[in-house]
């Protein structure tokens, strides 16, 4: 690790973006997002309750005072409207083949958004803060094999596929990612 | 467990309170923990605005009195930071001497409730105003 821990997410500008910290009054608007059955169908999970999106909020502040990094929400400029989340997590997942210790890369966009490059513009700004600023030499992924689209947005960010692994008795496809030299 | 310990620390990011480690002065031994949490349990009667207190220690710290002074003190943090006007917490029916501790501190039962399929009973300590 080359950075020291920080206790809150930085914010990141994009163009059409803002990577923010969690609040504790984004739980509305991400419990909207994070409940939303359109929303988990293609990453294999299950709609939350209140309860769990607040649980899930407070995952998305606390890793950063432990490790220096963690989970942004992903605000869109214009409306201000919180959109999803992007970031970097520990997650000790059973998984066969195992995955390593790697952080992990997760990121997910509200339907309604979708299909307008903003997960792309959100998941190269995370990226890029973390290569220059987390000290993480390898990153990891794993992806629904049928989530074409998040597949191919792995790969434009530089992810390579490692291959088939089975997980909570479905198959999922794993991804690693070196920071660029 | 990580994501036990980044939800601890979430909350003290997110909301100002949180759980701490409960650690043994003469050893330094991790023997418990305690704190000040909004899970927003999705429980019936619901908690409402009122913040939760829990605590656990370790079997080898029972018995020495250590959840009482825990208790005080996280009860006396409670008063000076947030003031609220009611506590609760949720214990095991089956767990007399927490039982025995909370009320020790004020707290009174409240309501019963079945909480992810287990009976619990909702404690709540109302601040001495």
């Amino acid at each position: 690790m080359t950075s020291s821990v920080r206790p809150f997410a930085p914010v990141i500008e994009t163009d059409r973006l803002v990577l923010r910290g969690a609040r504790k009054d984004d739980l509305e608007s991400c419990h909207a997002i994070w409940s939303d059955p359109e929303y988990v169908r293609p990453m294999g999970g299950l709609p939350t309750t209140r309860e769990e999106s607040w649980t899930r909020l407070i995952l998305c502040a606390g890793l950063w005072p432990l490790l220096g990094y963690g989970f942004w929400l992903i605000q869109e400029r214009v409306s201000g409207r919180v959109i999803g989340d992007v970031g970097a997590m520990l997650r000790e997942r059973e998984m066969t083949p195992p995955l390593g210790s790697d952080p992990e890369i997760g990121w997910g966009l509200a339907p309604s958004v979708q299909r307008r490059g903003l997960a792309l513009e959100a998941v190269s700004a995370a990226l890029r803060w973390l290569d220059e600023s987390a000290g993480l030499s390898r990153q990891v992924c794993v992806i629904d094999p049928e989530n074409t689209r998040s597949i191919s947005l792995a790969a434009k960010v530089g992810f390579e596929e490692i291959g088939l692994a089975v997980s909570g008795g479905g198959s999922v496809l794993q991804f690693q990612r070196r920071r660029p030299q | 467990m990580w994501q036990r310990l980044q939800r601890y620390a979430g909350s003290w990011v997110l909301l100002g309170h949180g759980f701490w480690a409960i650690e043994d002065r003469a050893s330094g031994r991790l023997v418990g923990e305690i704190g000040l949490m909004d899970a927003k349990r999705d429980i019936d009667p619901s908690f409402g605005d009122d913040r939760e207190l829990g605590w656990a220690l370790l079997p080898e710290a029972h018995g020495k009195g250590y959840a009482s002074e825990a208790l005080a003190s996280v009860l006396a943090w409670e008063k000076q930071t947030f003031d609220a006007p009611c506590v609760v917490a949720l214990i095991d029916p089956d767990n007399a001497p927490s039982i025995r501790l909370a009320q020790k501190f004020g707290f009174s039962e409240r309501a019963r409730s079945v909480y992810k399929g287990i009976p619990t009973i909702q404690f709540e300590r109302r601040s001495a105003r």
